[in-house]
């Protein structure tokens, strides 16, 4: 019986969804994160993290794969039983909701610092929950078509913040592995924190039409993250000297500012607002496993109350408290902390689990 | 239906009679025609509207050869005339419908059936160049009044069993006739029992233009666009047809509805495929540039003057504060008052005939081109920006859809104005966010790009060659996919 | 549902207004000038356009005294007809006597920090005290700031000078491998000029200066000869010239460490352009010994260059580039780059090549 026919994806949405949530907010201050660590051999830590990622997202296909209508808010149940695996679905929804908090306010504050400075916060905060509103109420197929739309209209985005290059010199990369492994395996834990998003396979692998591409499509997602994320750390090297790079909170930004055309200057300005389209493939699917998790939760189909109840409270939020950035960093961190469990060290536990009790099962039956 | 008593027609023609005469009260043009005829002379009564009827068919193809005729006549089935479409029918009901669509329904003394001839001929236009849709290098016939000639419009260019007709009635009152046509072996059966299911519920008194069927049948009525593509060419009908569409041809109207249609195909035209493939490929992207302009280019005005004005390189930003430097008004209010103006000229040129018309264009030309600027009222670049973006709302080759673009620039004017870039680009996502949840007869209107059909690409933002368009679009659901052999390489 | 989006919009617009900054009711800085005044305290002058046609002038100066450029600013709002902005900033002028006192940093920061600043002004330190150039009347160049950016850009095309704008100040400066330099402007008997570079050391403070003459060396140095790089050789004897444009160059600076010092082996291949000589040369026969000639004068002119910023201790071309790049641990070990360069020894070999000398033999 297919549970989610009605909303199935194609292969190409899936890849879309997965990438465009694992290209977000972090990549703007990427470059920074790795310059401070591992200088300008902070590259390196990504493709290490790339090859973490794609495995990690595998070991959560291959648990999926053996129940294959179940989101993880219908295994935890099936794997451990009402309490526990109630339990694991608060966790997965506290996972996602912090994550739509970060994204979110993220978003916010660097609109209000680079763009809108005279804006009072929750006019933004309520611009961004009407998009955000009409297309997470219309669910999974919607949001897979949103987020192939943004990757058809950011494709330019890219290729501007190559534009740059031509300015830079090589000469900052060189030599290659200067301080040896030790920063770069360092460094690799922002990485593979840069990575974060697939995560969400857990929720949309059950809605995927062909499901045996899943890994494959898995591996292609992981890899436009790693390309881009190359691309724009790469590029910041080559332009900003390697001790300046530390010294930026969103060198990508600073990077876009020197960029002017003879009918546009400031690019960075137009950068910035279209980059919301990026945000939005990233806050969206979160916001969307959070009332999805709870309207699963208190047993109802329609997740449109739910949804409008959350934007209401995030709205009512964002009236009552203007985080400043150093709380939008904390808020990040938090993330990152709880993301390092909820993507990799969870998803490994449960394969070892689930693969051990149907071991158990199959022995039971024999 | 005749107070629920008689429901057929009886042996007695005055019992006949004067039921008619009951119904048909205050019907100056319902003529009565008392003939005798055969041999012996029998009793009979031609009723028919004299308004819808064509005289010439009466008089020489009817009235003529009953009053020569030579033989008994017992039974109606007797009568012998030279008009091709007839029919036999009893119940009143049948009768009565006919006579109002201008048919001529043949009594008999004695006789308990009613002959109904097909003598339909009322007031219609010549066959003549599509006015809204005009073309340099398609046909110049276009669409008119009649269903009849509308079908045979669509006929002449497919001549081939699989175009299936379908007619049915819509409306209490108007008893409208609508025909379905399709080709079997290409149109998708659920889309087609979609709209059949769609057009059968629509219970109204009549369907006055296909705009209005339109509007019953549509997905979405709370979209500013269009979901149907309205045409009154028969060209453009059946290359749709041919991929896989449905075209309904309303009576009385002189445009036909087609669907599904996807987002992408109000921008193209058949004219497209008769171009060379560059330069209709040239024309798609203008196209596609012009959708952009007409719906962002007043804001982004807006936001760069009220925002952003760091983006303005510096000589620009020099001439558009010299230029600004005398108006009184915001940019959103100057932006706000050009851009109704404009509306407005456009709506008073439309309704006016073409002699006043020209007067409006030169008033508006010089009153909104220069005086105004002179007066200081607006600036000069947001007279250029007007201008473009009027030039750029022409440019699209549906009405429908170049109308749904022209109203969606005053709501991003309006957020332009209260944030900027962000504004705008939020309005940008709500547009996105419509459009692919947007479904015309159950079928995605972002198509082929959300969802992503590759191969639907070929004619999209480009026309490739012909030769390579082998298959029909994807997006339309058709069941048979080629539609031509390699035949070239 | 569709009530509360009307309930939104009318929100969003009765509360909207009072967030913009409208193009009319701003002053844009175009040019901010930073210069001492007599009690050590901050001069800061500001260049704004005015539109209104029936003004005399279509500029404006305002003159404030300040602690940094922000606090000046906010007093200048009293002065000036809106609010002032420097998103539009064209020059960032600095006076050679607050250079040489102060760390830039100091008083460039707030153009850094504020996103909504223009960080591709022009940095540019002025010869003299800044109300020479603030009060300056141009008559053929009615906006200032417009014929100053000009100025220091046709200068440096035609390499008299250089241009640099704030974000590669900033990067050069931070950049432990690289100094950072920056344009001369001069006022001279009611002209601009623009000519020599002025050079800072690793403080952001002034040191010293090139030459205008020294110039076009410099560029060579940081491999910036197109679109023509011309220069003016004296023969030996007579009182000829000789001019040639170096069209293009190939270049390769090898680092290497020994004895405690770097060495820079540098070397480059000019293809020229005569474009005037004075005197008769046979070109047929002469051609290979014009051209060592030509390449000698221009290792004389290059060496005397590297000298000086030697002894300045600043590296503005980058040498630091090349020696962290290649000779990474050693970089590594030094404090100062700047310090350890000026004990560098650098070899400079040329070789000219003439692709063309026009239509003359």
């Amino acid at each position: 019986m297919k549970r989610y026919q009605f909303n199935e994806i194609t292969t190409m949405q899936y890849i879309f969804l997965i990438s465009g949530t694992q290209i977000g907010i972090g990549i703007l201050s990427l470059p920074a994160q790795l310059a401070d660590i591992a200088n300008t051999d902070g590259w390196i830590a990504i493709v290490i993290g790339w090859i973490i990622s794609i495995i990690a997202s595998t070991i959560i296909i291959k648990t999926m794969e053996k129940h294959q209508q179940d989101t993880i808010f219908d295994l935890s149940r099936r794997y451990f039983g009402r309490t526990f695996g109630t339990f694991i679905h608060i966790a997965f929804v506290a996972y996602a909701l912090l994550a739509s908090i970060t994204v979110v306010f993220t978003a916010i504050h660097i609109t209000q610092v680079w763009i809108l400075p005279n804006t009072p916060n929750y006019l933004i905060m309520m611009l961004f929950m009407l998009p955000g509103f009409f297309i997470t109420k219309n669910g999974v197929r919607i949001l897979g078509r949103y987020a192939e739309v943004v990757f058809y209209l950011t494709l330019w985005m890219p290729i501007l913040i190559a534009v740059p290059l031509q300015k830079g010199t090589i000469l900052h990369m060189l030599p290659m592995l200067k301080e040896g492994w030790a920063p770069i395996i360092q460094a690799v834990k922002t990485t593979v924190l840069s990575f974060l998003g697939f995560e969400l396979a857990f929720v949309f692998y059950p809605f995927l039409k062909e499901k045996k591409h899943a890994v494959k499509a898995m591996v292609i997602a992981n890899s436009i993250s790693a390309l881009t994320f190359l691309l724009i750390t790469i590029t910041c090297f080559i332009f900003f000297s390697p001790d300046e790079t530390p010294l930026l909170i969103w060198p990508t930004l600073s990077l876009l500012k020197t960029i002017e055309f003879p009918f546009i200057e400031r690019f960075e300005v137009i950068f910035l607002s279209f980059y919301l389209f990026v945000m939005s493939t990233t806050g969206i699917p979160y916001i969307f496993t959070t009332v999805f998790g709870i309207s699963q939760l208190i047993g109802k189909k329609d997740h449109t109350i739910v949804l409008l109840v959350a934007v209401c409270i995030f709205i009512f939020t964002s009236f009552l408290y203007n985080p400043s950035f150093f709380h939008v960093q904390t808020l990040g961190s938090w993330w990152e902390k709880y993301g390092l469990w909820g993507a990799y060290f969870f998803p490994i536990g449960l394969f070892i689990y689930t693969s051990i009790a149907r071991w158990f099962q199959r022995g039971k039956k024999k | 239906m005749m107070n629920g008593i008689q429901q057929t027609v009886t042996h007695s023609l005055d019992m006949n009679e004067q039921t008619l005469r009951d119904y048909f009260t205050k019907t100056p043009d319902l003529i009565y025609c008392h003939l005798f005829i055969g041999e012996p002379k029998k009793r009979a009564l031609l009723i028919y509207l004299n308004t819808l009827v064509d005289k010439n068919s009466i008089n020489n193809n009817i009235i003529d050869p009953l009053l020569f005729e030579t033989k008994q006549i017992h039974t109606i089935a007797d009568i012998q005339l030279p008009i091709g479409s007839k029919s036999y029918t009893t119940k009143w009901e049948h009768v009565i419908q006919r006579v109002f669509q201008g048919e001529t329904a043949l009594f008999l003394d004695g006789d308990d059936h009613v002959l109904l001839l097909d003598t339909q001929g009322w007031p219609q236009r010549a066959i003549a160049e599509p006015q809204i849709e005009s073309s340099l290098k398609g046909s110049h016939q276009g669409f008119i009044e009649t269903c009849e000639k509308n079908i045979a419009l669509i006929r002449r260019y497919l001549p081939h069993q699989q175009l299936k007709i379908e007619e049915t009635t819509v409306g209490r009152r108007g008893h409208t006739p609508v025909a379905l046509l399709y080709l079997e072996d290409v149109a998708h059966p659920e889309v087609l029992q979609e709209l059949k299911d769609r057009i059968e519920q629509v219970d109204v008194d009549t369907i006055v233009n296909t705009g209005e069927l339109m509007q019953y049948i549509e997905d979405n009525p709370f979209s500013p666009f269009p979901q149907f593509l309205l045409t009154e060419r028969p060209d453009a009908a059946v290359s749709n047809l041919l991929q896989g569409r449905i075209v309904i041809v309303v009576d009385r109207s002189p445009s036909v509805m087609i669907g599904p249609m996807t987002f992408i195909t109000f921008f193209q035209t058949v004219d497209d495929y008769s171009t060379r493939w560059m330069i209709a490929s040239f024309l798609r992207l203008l196209r596609l540039l012009a959708f952009f302009m007409a719906i962002f280019l007043p804001s982004a005005y807006i936001a760069a003057l009220s925002f952003h004005y760091e983006i303005i390189p510096l000589n620009l930003l020099l001439t558009v504060g010299e230029s600004r430097e005398r108006v009184p008004l915001p940019p959103i209010l100057e932006a706000i008052l050009m851009e109704l103006a404009l509306e407005m000229l456009r709506e008073a040129g439309l309704r006016l005939p073409a002699p006043i018309g020209q007067t409006v264009g030169i008033v508006g030309g010089v009153v909104i081109g220069q005086a105004a600027v002179e007066a200081g009222i607006v600036s000069n670049i947001m007279v250029v920006i007007v201008s473009l973006t009027a030039i750029a709302s022409f440019i699209i080759p549906n009405p429908d859809m170049s109308e749904s673009i022209r109203l969606l620039r005053f709501p991003m004017m309006i957020a332009a104005s209260l944030f900027g870039l962000v504004g705008m680009v939020i309005g940008f996502m709500l547009i996105i966010g419509h459009l692919i949840s947007l479904e015309s007869l159950g079928t995605p209107a972002g198509s082929p790009f959300a969802p992503t059909r590759l191969r639907d690409w070929k004619d999209t933002l480009l026309r490739f060659p012909l030769w390579m368009m082998r298959t029909r679009p994807l997006s339309a659901r058709p069941t048979q996919l080629t539609r031509q052999k390699k035949f070239r390489k | 549902m569709k009530k509360c989006i009307y309930a939104i919009l009318c929100f969003f617009i009765t509360t909207g207004c009072g967030m913009k900054t409208q193009l009319d009711e701003l002053t844009l800085a175009l040019t901010v000038g930073l210069d001492e005044g007599k009690n050590g305290n901050l001069l800061i002058y500001s260049i704004s356009p005015v539109f209104n046609k029936e003004a005399k002038n279509i500029y404006e100066v305002i003159r404030t005294v300040g602690m940094t450029p922000r606090d000046g600013r906010s007093k200048a709002n009293a002065f000036a007809s809106g609010k002032i902005v420097g998103g539009k900033a064209q020059n960032i002028i600095v006076s050679k006597t607050l250079a040489k006192k102060h760390d830039m940093f100091s008083y460039l920061d707030v153009f850094y920090r504020d996103p909504k600043n223009s960080t591709t002004a022009n940095f540019i330190v002025f010869d003299g005290p800044l109300k020479d150039l603030m009060y300056v009347r141009l008559n053929d160049k009615p906006r200032l700031s417009v014929a100053i950016r000009d100025v220091i850009l046709t200068a440096h095309v035609s390499k008299q000078t250089t241009k640099i704008n704030m974000l590669d100040f900033r990067r050069l400066s931070l950049d432990r491998a690289q100094t950072s330099f920056a344009p001369i402007l001069k006022v001279h008997k009611g002209d601009l000029i623009a000519g020599g570079i002025a050079l800072f050391n690793e403080q952001r403070k002034y040191v010293g200066s090139l030459l205008q003459k020294e110039s076009p060396y410099f560029a060579i140095l940081k491999k910036n000869v197109k679109p023509a790089t011309s220069l003016t050789f004296q023969t030996k004897k007579q009182k000829e010239y000789v001019s040639i444009s170096v069209e293009h160059g190939d270049f390769s600076y090898k680092p290497s460490f020994r004895n405690g010092a770097f060495h820079f082996d540098v070397r480059m291949k000019l293809g020229v352009i005569v474009t005037e000589s004075t005197t008769y040369i046979d070109m047929k026969k002469e051609k290979k010994k014009v051209e060592k000639w030509l390449a000698k004068e221009i290792q004389k002119q290059l060496e005397s260059v590297v000298k000086k910023i030697q002894k300045y201790e600043v590296d503005p071309v980058g040498f630091g580039l090349y020696a962290r790049a290649y000779e990474y641990k050693q970089f590594q070990k030094q404090k100062s780059w700047p310090k350890a360069f000026a004990k560098a020894k650098i070899d400079i070999h040329p070789t000219v090549e003439i692709i063309s000398y026009g239509v003359l033999q």
